[in-house]
């Protein structure tokens, strides 16, 4: 079930209500966050605007349901959510807060070891060709694997959605009936909590300071073109892009829908492509684009959003395609089977062990 | 359109909970996970947030406590990262790999695996359900901590748009907690199943057998078939210990848990070898699973109840603010850190 907005005060050009104080309040944030030392990536505007941009331009072949304005709320809504839920304590920080991020060296590779393009298969055999280079994986970051991971995740959603409906579709019997509608209802929330976290890690990647050791100023080494010491990351992606990015931009900027083809090297390419921008933020930084009223760092900034609504756009549109054959619960049941009526959902569904 | 179908799902609802409640139970399959959530959330004091105990949010946990099943199968690296959160394979002297002990855990995962490594160990293939659970646990601390403050502004924001956004973000928390309460009540009743936390995990493998133990592979067949056939949610209830306070670190407490259970693993071999989970009527076989089951229950009862003590220590928003300051009205309603305008 996802839940039905409250009539919030909207602004005809933001999807979300702002408060009447809203300057004041950015002011607090802004003095709060330059003092703060976490990176967040996006700051709340960024995330719920990727994804809401996203689910608007998905294709009409994949499901009304995403495109409703309910469903696009709570989504966006939770794309915040890994931002949220930091600050919980250990182990839990220790192990999602690596989530967000992964610096790679000025050659392109991770820890001195893998390079986006040619990323281990797992988790743990990243982690163990970073520290085979003499890298702490912990250091630099898990981010492909977290926006595979969920990726995956909602690919796997869909499948029981389509499942779900599957059942509704064919059976007679009252109590199958009644269990497949409450869990159709319970898959559609989850979806939107999946697609928020998605969303989450997909848009971390179009911060150009999230995938580079240079995450917040310049830093330590080399530094011939003379580029910013200040931690400028928190105060660009937070309280400068709220100021800046309006979801009619974004919307304006996204390319066009693109078959994305294997998972593991479209996102290899899409983080590949992104961490380059890192050197790109701090010329422009260094040029001054992003002081008050220079309008190329707007461009810019707009056009990082709609990058990572694109690919977040075209990611879910992807997952629901491969749903279709798709596999649920285990023993394993194909959706083919069950959207052709060859398997029962219920019985798949609800197995008695 | 939208009360209409509210009042079908809660019709729908209702009559599944109804018949659920009256099907013979399974076990740590599909119906074992959903009655361990079930039996624990209806042993909740009543000092809990009421929205946790409604009949469409018992249902609801209830199938959220099989999704960590129901998501395998999704692909690699999904599968390869999440699956190890669901066991533990402890050897006979209480340690991981040779290395930590469940009664010392390091304080993170990749300092646990660390240690793994430096034993010798491959702690790839060990799990990581301690950390699962803690992480889980930690969550939902952090999750009461966010209701707590949104319930407040819904209930006193002067400013009907704040007090409008609270009572929003109080409905998305709610089916949050929902969510990550019965995801991670899940790793919880996996731990109670004793072949989940011990290198026995399947059959008693390729250790020295002097009590010439069963060499079959009773994992499945104990937790699946045999729960299915004898163990109902009444047994469950029937069971469950008394209420304890939960106070300590929250992996003290998973260590601890973990290692009883894992000493019930040579109890079940040996159980099992005695014939006392065949026949009609196995009685003590009954009474093994039940307990397990009871156990898993009452740990996830009173870890809920733990988290929503800890909550008012919690933080929310960015810059944090701590709860207690919040509701003590020490510190102003945080709507901006909440909204995020940022």
């Amino acid at each position: 079930m996802y839940l039905t907005l409250l009539h919030l005060q909207m602004n005809s050009n933001e999807h979300f209500a702002w408060p009447r104080n809203k300057m004041k309040i950015i002011s607090a944030i802004v003095f709060a966050s330059i003092f703060g030392s976490d990176a967040l990536a996006w700051g709340s505007t960024g995330h719920r605007m990727i994804t809401a941009e996203a689910l608007r331009g998905l294709p009409t072949t994949s499901p009304s349901l995403l495109r409703s304005p309910e469903f696009v709320a709570d989504a966006a809504e939770w794309a915040r959510e890994p931002d949220r839920w930091r600050l919980s304590g250990t182990p839990h920080d220790e192990m999602r807060d690596v989530n967000h991020f992964a610096y790679a060296d000025d050659d392109g590779r991770l820890g001195g070891g893998p390079v986006f393009t040619g990323l281990p298969a797992t988790r743990e055999a990243f982690a163990q060709a970073v520290r085979k280079a003499g890298g702490d994986p912990e250091q630099v970051g898990y981010l492909p694997y977290a926006i595979l991971d969920a990726w995956q995740q909602v690919a796997k959603d869909f499948a029981y959605w389509r499942a779900d409906r599957a059942g509704l579709k064919a059976s007679r019997d009252p109590k199958a009936l009644a269990w497949l509608e409450g869990d159709r209802r319970r898959r559609e929330s989850q979806l939107a909590f999946d697609i928020g976290v998605l969303s989450h890690y997909v848009g971390d990647a179009t911060q150009p300071m999230h995938l580079s050791i240079h995450h917040d100023g310049w830093g330590p080494g080399p530094n011939p073109d003379g580029f910013t010491q200040e931690k400028g990351h928190v105060a660009y992606e937070g309280a400068y892009t709220a100021k800046v990015a309006t979801p009619e931009a974004v919307r304006a900027a996204m390319p066009a829908p693109r078959d994305l083809g294997p998972q593991a090297l479209a996102v290899g390419a899409y983080l590949d492509a992104a961490s380059k921008e890192t050197r790109v933020w701090f010329a422009m930084e260094k040029a001054g684009a992003f002081k008050p009223g220079d309008d190329r760092g707007v461009r810019y900034t707009t056009a990082r959003l709609a990058t990572g609504a694109a690919m977040l756009r075209d990611m879910i549109a992807a997952a629901w395609t491969s749903s279709a054959a798709g596999q649920v619960n285990y023993p394993v049941v194909t959706v083919r089977d069950l959207e052709s009526g060859r398997a029962d959902a219920y019985l798949a569904l609800h197995p008695a062990d | 359109m939208r009360l209409s179908w509210m009042r079908g799902l809660a019709a729908g609802i209702a009559a599944a909970a109804v018949l659920g409640a009256g099907t013979a139970a399974s076990a740590w399959g599909a119906d074992g996970h959903r009655m361990l959530t079930r039996v624990a959330i209806g042993a909740l004091p009543p000092e809990l947030p009421s929205f946790l105990t409604a009949p469409q949010a018992v249902w609801e946990l209830g199938e959220l406590a099989r999704e960590p099943d129901r998501s395998k199968g999704a692909g690699q690296p999904h599968d390869a990262d999440l699956d190890p959160g669901h066991y533990i394979n402890v050897g006979d002297d209480g340690r991981i790999g040779g290395g930590p002990l469940l009664s010392e855990l390091p304080k993170t995962r990749a300092e646990c695996e660390a240690a793994v490594r430096a034993a010798g160990g491959e702690p790839s293939h060990l799990g990581y359900l301690p950390y699962a659970i803690s992480d889980g646990w930690l969550q939902l601390v952090k999750d009461f901590g966010y209701w707590r403050v949104d319930r407040l502004g819904a209930e006193t924001a002067a400013d009907p748009e704040q007090r409008a956004w609270f009572q929003r973000d109080l409905k998305l928390r709610e089916a949050l907690i929902l969510r990550d309460l019965g995801y991670w009540s899940h790793f919880v009743g996996d731990a109670a199943q004793p072949l989940h936390v011990s290198i026995h995990f399947n059959a008693w493998g390729d250790y020295p057998n002097p009590n010439s133990y069963t060499a079959e592979r009773i994992h499945g067949p104990f937790e699946g078939a045999f729960v299915h056939a004898h163990v109902t949610e009444a047994d469950i209830v029937r069971g469950l210990p008394p209420a304890r306070t939960i106070e300590g670190p929250i992996l003290a407490e998973t260590g601890r848990y973990i290692e009883a259970s894992r000493r019930e693993a040579e109890p079940l071999f040996a159980l099992w070898t005695r014939g006392g989970f065949a026949g009609d009527a196995p009685s003590a076989g009954k009474a093994f699973a039940a307990q397990r089951l009871a156990a898993g229950a009452g740990e996830l009862r009173d870890l809920i109840v733990a988290a929503w003590a800890a909550s008012p220590n919690a933080t929310v928003g960015y810059p944090a603010v701590k709860v207690a300051d919040v509701e003590s009205g020490a510190q102003a309603l945080p709507y901006a850190q909440m909204v995020g305008i940022d």
